[in-house]
């Protein structure tokens, strides 16, 4: 089963790296936001006091997970929020349409929200006639090509500005070509003010929400954020449910470590706290705010004890920034929603361990995700843990494919190896073959190529230690 | 200029904010009704200036305004606020540590002149500048106000190439009129 259906990250790797404009565009994006984070955090002392707290404050939040959605659920409610609840994508996709098409609502305007890339909510509207805009100005430049995000932060990285100038002259109506980044910006501007004014609806994510008050915190710099939340008479806000935090005194220390460590800004432009729709002495602004719940499989995370600690992710994408890996292939690459270290963790958590077994080996646990994290999430070791499990069968673990990354040939390779080291004189036999004719096999036979691909064929010593020890008169004390 | 200001001035003018600080309250009424005309503010389409009214105008004939500056108009929706080339408001606390505006926004209006006019001048008094977030958040309670909005220099991307551009969606100018006898009327 898993042959065919596997995701091979190692081919789109590959494909990534032999485009040097994208590993340009990426180069270059990543080393100016790893050195913009390191000049907001000038004293590894107080970066690691804020990141204990922040640590202890996600943590805190998912252990107490069940009872505080209830109590946000409770508060919104109290302020005037409608709060609807999604096991699924496609839960949430068709009550969004629901919500939409009761208001007779054709256009949506929406500000930036991974939760409605993984629901694919943009496809799923246009397919029951309902315009879905992005409004961010990276989000609008990849969904005017069809294509997804490449970075969680910076949406359209991928682009220089030679690209989206030939995109803008070519899809946006009366525009004249121009590689000048502020009459880009402006040309973008002057087509989504338009849609934002003539929008039935505006659609939101949710950086952090909180219990106590019912509040939902959005954080951004464009300014259509707000806009989407108060110009369309109807704001919908979607969350996956590990957003909540109890208090907003909580909310303070996460935010200032959040906007620090994706685009080294001690606070974002905007920062707005929703508690509820307009009042019914206001003219405009939402008459209604939903809250839609997404769960998509992090129930099944928060389950597990150890898994549990994806969840802390803020989303900044400081991991995407530092990694190795993700700045030389890109976000493509992936081809998951989340791409880079978190979403190395949070992709097989959920579409299953068998299927994104090779996304799970697309690291050499360097460990910079980690180190940069502003929660610390183990990312290399729950990527070990995901790796065991995608080729074991534990009874007690709840992983999605669990077992189903193992292969026939694997298996058989492993069971020789086993047999092999098991029996003294077959292994003394294969040695002995190694020392002495190891040398003469050539780099590209079958086994040995995938490892000389891409390095030197190792040469055996041309006598093993143990001879030598015994040669040589070393003792086993 | 007391350290707290100081501070204040520093850092909104390093996200590319513009602050002015006046000691009374006509100094800044004069200050802002200049910028007004010079920023072309007149009766004609397109070019008038929204504003909130607030505290800051008790005691002010908004009438008078109007006939020194044709085209601000006091009554504030989203079709004018979309059309106007400058929305006046006034704001409720400031942040010293981070030169950020923070405002009770429930009321609508006080959301779209920020955000639709290319040109927003926040009205703050000097007394309102506080350390940082969290002294903030002891006077404005989420659980009392709707809408609370904290507004840090004017709109801003970096999506395209990691290029500083100002102004994407919210406004590309904001002027910050801090005044120290506020709500003081003077006779």
């Amino acid at each position: 089963m898993h042959a065919e259906s596997e995701i091979l990250f190692r081919d789109s790797a590959a494909k990534a790296l032999l485009d040097p404009q994208l590993r340009a565009n990426f180069r270059r994006a990543m080393d100016g936001l790893v050195a913009k984070r390191r000049a907001q955090f000038p004293d590894p002392k107080d970066l690691q006091d804020l990141r204990d707290l922040s640590t202890a404050i996600r943590s805190r939040s998912l252990l107490n997970l069940p009872a505080l959605l209830e109590k946000l659920e409770k508060s919104c409610t109290k302020n005037g929020i409608k709060v609807h609840w999604a096991e699924t994508c496609e839960q949430a996709n068709e009550l969004i349409l629901g919500l939409l098409q009761a208001r007779g609502a054709k256009h949506l305007v929406k500000g930036k929200s991974m939760v409605s890339e993984e629901m694919h909510l943009n496809a799923f509207l246009e397919a029951h006639g309902i315009e879905a805009l992005e409004s961010d100005l990276g989000e609008y430049i990849i969904q005017l090509d069809g294509e997804t995000p490449s970075h969680i932060i910076m949406p359209a990285i991928h682009k220089n500005k030679d690209q989206i100038a030939r995109q803008f002259s070519q899809k946006i109506k009366d525009a004249k070509y121009t590689e000048d980044v502020d009459e880009l910006t402006a040309m973008a501007r002057r087509v989504l003010r338009q849609k934002f004014l003539d929008a039935d609806a505006g659609l939101s994510g949710v950086n952090f929400a909180v219990a106590e008050t019912g509040t939902l915190c959005l954080v951004e710099n464009e300014g259509n954020g707000r806009m989407s939340t108060h110009v369309p008479p109807l704001h919908i806000a979607v969350m996956g449910l590990e957003k909540v935090v109890a208090t907003l005194e909580e909310v303070a220390p996460l935010y200032a470590i959040l906007t620090r460590s994706a685009t080294g800004q001690a606070v974002s432009t905007y920062f707005n706290l929703i508690t509820g729709p307009r009042g019914n002495d206001e003219k405009d602004g939402p008459q209604e705010v939903h809250l839609v719940i997404l769960d998509n499989g992090r129930s099944r995370i928060y389950a597990d004890p150890q898994l549990r600690a994806t969840l802390r992710c803020i989303r900044c994408g400081a991991c995407m920034n530092h990694c190795p890996v993700y700045t030389r292939v890109g976000g493509h690459a992936y081809e998951a929603v989340y791409p880079g270290p978190i979403g190395k963790i949070l992709t097989p958590q959920i579409e299953g361990v068998g299927v994104r077994h090779d996304l799970l080996h697309g690291s050499s646990l360097c460990g910079a995700c980690a180190e940069v994290c502003p929660v610390e999430i183990p990312i290399p070791d729950i990527l070990v843990r995901l790796r065991r499990e995608a080729t074991h069968e534990d009874p007690s673990s709840n992983v999605v494919g669990k077992g189903t990354g193992r292969t026939a040939s694997e298996d058989r390779a492993w069971r020789i190896w086993a047999g092999v080291l098991k029996r003294p004189a077959i292994y003394r036999l294969a040695t002995w073959f190694a020392t002495r004719f190891g040398w003469a096999l050539p780099a590209s036979a079958p086994l040995i190529k995938s490892w000389t691909q891409f390095r030197t064929k190792p040469v055996p010593a041309r006598r093993s230690l143990s001879e030598r020890m015994r040669a040589e008169g070393g003792r086993h004390d | 200029m007391n350290a707290t200001l100081e501070a204040f001035k520093t850092r909104a003018e390093a996200v590319s904010a513009e602050v002015h600080r006046f000691t009374g309250r006509q100094e800044a009424l004069a200050f802002i009704l200049g910028f007004l005309r010079e920023a072309g503010v007149s009766a004609a389409p397109q070019c008038g200036a929204v504003w909130v009214a607030g505290t800051f105008l008790d005691g002010t004939v908004q009438a008078e305004l109007h006939s020194q500056v044709p085209g601000i108009s006091f009554d504030v929706t989203q079709e004018a606020s979309a059309a106007a080339k400058v929305g006046v408001s006034q704001l409720d606390w400031a942040i010293a540590r981070t030169g950020t505006l923070v405002q009770d926004a429930t009321a609508v209006e006080k959301r779209l002149v920020s955000s639709l006019p290319p040109i927003h001048v926040a009205l703050i008094g000097t007394d309102r500048i506080l350390e940082d977030m969290g002294s903030v958040l002891q006077h404005l309670r989420p659980d009392q106000f709707n809408y609370i909005s904290f507004i840090t220099g004017p709109s801003r991307t970096a999506d395209i190439e990691r290029v500083l551009t100002i102004g994407v969606h919210g406004p590309e100018q904001l002027l910050i009129v801090v005044v120290d006898e506020f709500d003081r009327v003077t006779p």
